[in-house]
């Protein structure tokens, strides 16, 4: 009897001590405290739509087991993101906070690091987690020997030559051009001069051919075509900049586009050069792997005219006799100095991001290559997504071949590498959209091709060109 | 045990009374909760809540919509007037502004900026003109409207220098090179109006204007879209605000609106605030007439929506909600959502659009909404359970207190049943229970008393009896005192003595004891005492109901008794060995259980020289002889052994359990080393060495049968007591066999001669001349199971020395036969017959003349023929050749293959000679052969006698032998031997009709010569 009346108490304690647990755990307060993280990208479109729909999906799994939720804005174009970035490290009127995290390329990363605003990655990752992101990638958010990391990678890419297949193949038909003619820029150059010249002749007006050839991000052009040509322009060390505007390089620089630019050969028409395309003002460009995805489907003539058109994704044309070098862009993110939570959550939405299935995924929307060293592989690309769009698996292939067999160049953080930048972008192709401009006037008003031209072709032209740009240059030395 | 269902117990009679208590208090506490209404309350207060906060979120939605997206007055009378002043200029042409890209390109150039101005200012994530000057109702599908449609993915973020953050998603390309603004993927230059539906974001504002003569503001025909919608080669839902564009005179040129991308109008919807932990969902849809609904309000489509109800797309789902009471309901399946419903004021009234009806509904799971209510309501349970439990305790503390004395004094009358003294009970300080302690108390005294008589009796009796008692279930056992020292064990102490306790004593001795049943069932136990004495104890256990009783009585005497009787019986009074009867009995129980057995060797032995011993000193010596023996085995065995005097001068002895042969062997050999050196002195002070004889069979080698295995010991020790005297073998299943087959042949043998089971068969001998049968062989055929052929029925006959029978029997039979085929005329009436006999046998001169009797009408043609392989008797030859009618006709056998070859053929003297098949075979190849042959022949021919070529199996044997002149045919190639012989193989006919043609051709003068030759001899 005794016992049985302790066993009968001690259950019912049992019971209400689990009712009793049972409803603190329902109703009581809950313990979660959610760290709020806010990101900062540059990207439009599909991209952005691509990175929003991981963000939201990062939220609903890893974050809310974790307590993170990532806000993500884009802030416009790079040059926008930058300025808003560095007015918020500013404390300016009308400026947001600064993030916790904002995409940048290295001289934006540089200068807000040396606010002493931006977090050493290294730190927050193990050895081995470094080991599987590709080197060079890490490489660049190391702005001196002692300085760690301050650049996450999450996506990179490279450029490529991107042709208009269908109307390339009349063409090339009637010429014998071929895609063989398109691995170097003198090539592209000389049958961007045929392409001029077919078309010219296909009406009766003498000086109407059309544009082959057109480029993005001149400040490309410049940089890769002289490590092709064999000068690096910015040679830092610690973050002194240190001016090679080699004179002969430079002119063969010139002598590829500024030249073939006012012949008619190439153009730049809209924003970017898939515009240019998309209007049928050329047939062939190279730009950002990343850009791919605005490469069109369509011609589009008029209102009512368009026909579709197909892509072929080739290696962008390398100097003549020049080293393969290719261009490694693509904003890595940075993180803000915050609360020891704010860092480790950024970090850790960081890692989820750039885990090979993410961060393919986001490739494959995107025209981005991924950062981790697996993942540089079509044949994985392509286990994550068999079923990806033909246009994007050869772009991914030829970006991944090009990362994978060239040497890999990006400039290295200075301080004023964004004003350098910008004097690269705009020097040659600003002068050549205008110098186009007379000669059309001057074709227009009945004079020939050579004549209009001649004036721009002289040695001393190009010297007057090259001094004004070497002392813009100059001034962002130091 | 029965008993304890009906009754109560104390403690259980005053609990449940307080519990009744108890429950009619908690009763009445649940009755006031429920009854007070506090929960409903609670409920309410959430759903105001919920409608307050959909409410406010509904203010904030139309102050966005209204004062902000939709607030595009100023930019309206902008355009119109740009429009008059290009209209006025002749920039543009108004009624073909919309007829393509081209023609709108001015007018877009120069609002182009401002658009984007308005766009930026009014933070929403497009903008667009459409020009358009037709009735839309008129217009055919796939039209294209030109104008302008921009976005910016980015409202909420600080406008980007060049307009970096824009795309263009309808606009001439032109005014992508002249804004600086990139395409979208879907860039198209102009629109497409397709149908109403997919347009409606300019359809309905354009018609309403349209067909209203564009009387009032163009705000008067803004226009919300009602779902949401794609635009063609785009990928992002968007609603819209759109105005017509018109001029004073009424003229419509196109529309112009906002766009608000659903995901971006999603983050206006922040579901979070309506529900904690993130349950609530938000859904913004628009109905019609919403009013005038009593019952459901059916959403068709969803615009956006936010939130955990709607999992996969925010847009574009249907639903319908329920009103109720209070509100409206949701049902997803099984589960309830409430729904705080607030319908937002985008017209005025009486607008072409008034009737479209924007709604924020607010939804939250009901048992989410009501959560507080029922955790107040758990917390009062909780209060509930825990009073409970304290009532529950406090009840039995109480009850417990009552019961203790009453339960402690029943303990103490339970705990000395059995006990001999007298309980003494304790004081329980309630008067009733002290007076029923002393009545038990004065009965336990009587109890007592009466069973200490029974004891006393039990003591008196003069055998050694002892006894137990016990009843089960109580711990009480009676013993008497002797009973431990009866069985030779400690007394165990009293108040240790428990049932168990006995059981395990009666346990322990069944198992340590010997003991064996009687014959009424019950056990007799031996115990040992000391100085080797041992006594016999009987056990008879009896149950009746719970009780168990057993005696136990010492039966030492009479056991003895039988004891004695039972070894006269089993033991051999001479040698001490078991008897017969006992081996039997005990082998038997060993093989009844053949894993006790592992190897195990049976010996048979035989004592050799014990009739002598008889004969010359007599019977006494002889069982001195015995006894000795008997000793000397028993001494050389291991203890354990089965040894056995089967009968006079016949031990068993049976060694088991042995792992292996090796082991046995080895003591077979020390008992036998043993024996051969034991002796007994004689009376007349001679040694006389014991001999004896012995087999062994081995299990489970041999047999595993016990008669089979004393079957072949017996077998082995005769075989070695028929070689020699005094040793011992293993019985050898080879011998054993041979010498039943052999015994077997010896019976058919006899069986054979007796009934003259022999039959003859016949071969015939052809001339190898012409082919004609010329005579016949007898061969002697047998058919029994192990004389089947004619060697082995002679081998037989040379050992059991019946050849002469078989000489006898051949030239009977086959004569017999003989005559019998000739009477049928089933062979050549004038051929001769061979009869085989045996060249050292004859018949007795009765035989002979009997045998001339029967047969004398053939006799003529019978020929002897002599096998080579039996020396020739000259008695036999004589016999034979002087037999009564004999034709006098000889054959010599197997010629060339005996000895004395030569000998016999001088002293025989056939007519016939058959070389030997030894010979024949192969002939045709070996020189050497065919030169012996030629020899053979060669010498009969010049004295007369004839060749026979025996055995002749090819054709090549056959030419050959022929070629060599041979005069007689004979083998399986011509005929088989048969009971009724055959013709001539017909290949073999022809092959020497086309010898003897062949040969007259081409040698005419060899046969001639072998005639001649022949006629010579």
């Amino acid at each position: 009897m005794k016992k049985k009346t302790g066993k009968i108490l001690l259950g019912m304690g049992m019971a209400m001590a689990l009712m009793m647990t049972g409803c603190g755990k329902s109703f009581g307060p809950s313990t979660d405290n959610p760290v709020s993280i806010k990101i900062w990208n540059y990207y439009n479109g599909d991209q952005l739509t691509s990175f929003d729909d991981l963000v939201e999906e990062f939220n609903e799994t890893v974050g809310a087991k974790k307590g993170i939720y990532v806000e993500s804005s884009s802030q416009g174009g790079v040059n926008d993101l930058e300025s808003n970035v560095i007015a918020a490290a500013n404390g300016k009127v009308g400026a947001d906070e600064v993030p916790n995290i904002f995409a940048a390329y290295a001289d934006t990363a540089y200068a807000i690091d040396k606010m002493g605003l931006v977090v050493d990655i290294s730190e927050y990752l193990t050895d081995e987690e470094k080991e599987a992101y590709v080197d060079s990638y890490l490489q660049e958010g190391k702005f001196s020997k002692e300085g760690g990391m301050k650049i996450f990678p999450i996506a990179k890419s490279t450029e490529v030559f991107l042709l208009n297949k269908t109307d390339w193949d009349i063409f090339s038909e009637e010429t014998g051009v071929s895609l063989k003619d398109l691995e170097t820029m003198e090539g592209v150059v000389e049958v961007a001069g045929k392409y001029y010249d077919w078309t010219d002749a296909k009406t009766p007006e003498p000086g109407d051919g059309k544009a082959f050839y057109g480029r993005d991000a001149m400040a490309n052009y410049f940089l890769i075509g002289s490590m092709q040509l064999g000068t690096e322009i910015f040679q830092v060390k610690d973050g002194a900049m240190q001016l090679n505007f080699d004179r002969d390089v430079v002119k063969t620089l010139w002598d590829n586009y500024y030249v073939p630019y006012i012949k008619g050969y190439f153009s730049s028409v809209g924003r970017f050069r898939s515009d240019d395309v998309k209007t049928g003002n050329i047939l062939s460009f190279v730009g950002s792997s990343s850009g791919a995805t605005f490469f069109p489907s369509q011609v589009i003539v008029n209102d009512e005219e368009s026909y579709p058109i197909d892509m072929i994704a080739l290696p962008a044309p390398i100097f003549e006799g020049g080293e393969k070098y290719a261009v490694q862009q693509g904003a890595g993110m940075v993180v803000t100095k915050g609360t020891e939570e704010e860092i480790k959550a950024s970090i850790e939405f960081l890692k989820w991001f750039t885990e090979p299935e993410r961060n393919i995924e986001f490739s494959i929307d995107s025209g981005y290559l991924p950062v981790m060293k697996k993942a540089n592989d079509m044949k994985i690309i392509k286990e994550y997504d068999a079923e990806m769009k033909q246009s994007m698996e050869d772009i991914l292939t030829v970006s991944v071949d090009t990362v994978n067999n060239c040497s890999l160049y990006t400039p290295r953080a200075f301080s004023h590498g964004t004003d350098a930048r910008q004097v690269l972008d705009t020097a040659l192709s600003d002068l050549a959209v205008a110098d186009r401009e007379t000669v059309v006037q001057r074709i227009s008003q009945g004079q020939s091709m050579e004549d209009a031209v001649s004036e721009f072709l002289s040695e001393e032209y190009f010297e007057t060109w090259y001094e004004k740009t070497l002392q813009e240059l100059t001034a962002c030395e130091g | 045990m029965k008993d304890k269902q009906k009754t109560k117990s104390v403690f259980r009679i005053i609990v449940s009374a307080l519990l009744i208590v108890l429950v009619t208090e908690v009763l009445l506490m649940v009755g006031s909760i429920l009854f007070s209404g506090v929960n409903e309350r609670l409920d309410n207060n959430a759903i105001d809540i919920l409608e307050k906060q959909v409410e406010n979120r509904k203010g904030y939605l139309e102050n966005e919509m209204l004062d902000n997206w939709s607030n595009l007055s100023f930019l309206v009378d902008d355009i119109n007037e740009t429009v008059k002043m290009m209209r006025d200029a002749g920039t543009i042409d108004i009624n073909s502004l919309d007829s393509s890209s081209e023609s709108c390109v001015p007018l877009l150039q120069e609002i182009g900026g401002r658009l984007i101005t308005a766009l930026y200012n009014r933070q929403a994530t497009g903008i667009f003109v459409v020009f358009n000057t037709r009735d839309l109702d008129k217009e055919n599908s796939g039209v294209s409207k030109p104008g302008i449609y921009i976005r910016d993915l980015d409202p909420m973020s600080a406008p980007s220098s060049r307009y970096g953050d824009l795309l263009l998603e309808r606009a001439p390309k032109e005014l992508s090179h002249f804004l600086d603004i990139s395409m979208d993927s879907g860039w198209r230059p102009a629109f497409r109006f397709t149908s109403k539906e997919e347009n409606a974001f300019f359809y309905h504002p354009f018609q309403a204007a349209l067909k209203d003569g564009a009387k009032e503001e163009a705000k008067e025909y803004g226009y919300w879209t009602t779902s949401s919608y794609m635009l063609e080669g785009d990928s992002l839902p968007a609603v819209s605000y759109s105005v017509p564009l018109m001029l004073e005179d009424g003229t419509v040129y196109g529309v112009l609106g906002v766009e608000i991308l659903t995901r971006y109008l999603k983050t206006g919807l922040p579901y979070e605030e309506l529900q904690d932990n993130s349950q609530g969902t938000y859904v913004l849809g628009s109905v019609k007439n919403w009013e005038a609904e009593e019952k459901f309000l059916d959403f068709k489509t969803t615009i956006a929506s936010s939130g955990p109800f709607f999992k996969k797309s925010s847009e574009g789902n249907t639903f319908r909600i329920k009103k109720i009471k209070q509100g409206y309901l949701l049902k997803d399946g099984s589960t309830n959502y409430y729904a705080a419903v607030q319908p937002l004021s985008l017209y005025s009234r009486n607008g072409p659009f008034s009737e479209e009806q924007w709604m924020l509904v607010g939804l939250v799971q009901t048992k989410h909404l009501f959560a507080f209510s029922r955790q107040v309501f758990m917390t009062l349970m909780t209060a509930l359970m825990i009073m409970i439990v304290i009532g529950i305790v406090g009840s039995v503390i109480v009850a417990r207190q009552i019961s203790k004395p009453i339960k402690k004094l029943s303990g103490e009358v339970a705990a000395h049943r059995g006990k001999e003294e007298i309980p003494s009970l304790s004081y329980t300080g309630i008067r009733e229970l002290d007076r029923f302690a002393t009545a038990i108390t004065e009965l336990s005294q009587e109890v007592l008393e009466t069973s200490t008589k029974f004891l006393r009796i039990m003591e008196m009796a003069s055998v050694d009896l002892g006894g137990y008692e016990y009843r089960e279930e109580t711990d009480n056992v009676y013993v008497t005192e002797n009973f431990f020292p009866l069985l030779g064990m400690e007394p165990v102490k009293k108040s240790e003595l428990t049932p168990e306790k006995l059981k395990e004593v009666l346990r322990e001795l069944h198992e340590t004891r010997t003991h064996k049943g009687d014959m009424e069932g019950n056990r007799i136990y031996q115990i040992p005492l000391s100085k080797g004495r041992v006594r016999y104890l009987r056990l008879e256990a009896s149950r009746i109901g719970q009780r168990h009783i057993g005696l136990v009585e010492d039966v030492t005497s009479s056991a003895l008794e039988r004891l004695r009787i039972e070894h006269e019986r089993d033991y051999d009074t001479l040698t001490g060995l078991y008897s017969r009867r006992a081996f039997r009995r005990k082998s038997e129980e060993l093989f009844a259980h053949p894993e006790k057995l592992k190897h195990t060797a049976l010996l048979m032995m035989d004592l050799d020289n014990l009739k002598m011993i008889n004969d010359t000193y007599g019977h006494d010596w002889g069982d001195h002889y015995i006894r000795q023996a008997g000793r000397c085995i028993l001494d050389n065995v291991p203890v354990g052994t089965v040894c056995a005097r089967i009968s006079g001068d016949e031990f068993f002895v049976m060694f088991y359990g042995y792992e292996s042969q090796k082991p046995i062997r080895k003591i077979l050999e020390h008992l036998y080393r043993a024996v051969r050196s034991s002796v007994l002195m004689l009376p007349n002070g001679r040694e006389m060495p014991i001999s004896a004889s012995g087999g062994v069979s081995w299990y489970p080698d041999d047999s595993t049968e016990l008669s089979v295995l004393m079957k072949y010991a017996d077998f082995a020790m005769y075989q070695i007591k028929r070689s020699y005297k005094g040793g011992m073998t293993e019985f050898d299943i080879g011998s054993y066999n041979e010498m039943e087959y052999h015994s077997q042949s010896k019976k058919e043998f006899y069986q054979l001669i007796e009934k003259e089971l022999l039959n003859y068969h016949f071969q015939p001998i052809f001339s190898a001349r012409d082919g004609s049968v010329v005579a016949y062989e007898a061969l002697m055929r047998a058919d029994l199971p192990t004389l089947h052929s004619p060697d082995a029925v002679m081998r037989m006959a040379k050992e059991e020395d019946r050849l002469h029978d078989i000489e006898r029997l051949t030239m009977f039979k086959a004569s017999e036969a003989f005559c019998d085929l000739r009477e049928k005329e089933e062979l050549k009436e004038d051929a001769f017959l061979f009869i085989n006999s045996i060249a050292s046998e004859y018949m007795t001169m009765e035989e002979f003349e009997e045998y001339h009797r029967m047969f004398s009408h053939v006799q003529g043609q019978i020929v002897i023929e002599i096998t080579e392989e039996e020396f020739l008797n000259e008695k036999a030859m004589e016999a034979k050749r002087n037999a009564p009618g004999f034709s006098g006709i000889f054959a010599l056998d197997d010629y060339g293959s005996g000895y004395n070859t030569e000998k016999n053929l001088l002293e025989l003297s056939p007519k016939y000679i058959k070389v030997d098949i030894s010979i024949v075979r192969n002939v045709d190849t070996d020189t050497d052969k065919q030169q012996i042959m030629a020899n053979i022949i060669s010498y009969a021919h010049q004295r007369g006698m004839q060749i026979i070529a025996e055995g002749l199996e090819t054709d090549s044997e056959l030419e050959k032998v022929m070629e060599l002149g041979v005069d007689l045919l004979q083998g399986f190639y011509l005929a088989r031997p048969a009971a009724v012989p055959t013709a001539m193989n017909p290949a073999a006919a022809k092959f020497i009709s086309e010898f003897h043609a062949s040969n007259e051709e081409i040698h005419p003068n060899t046969v001639h010569l072998n005639k001649g030759f022949s006629s010579l001899l």
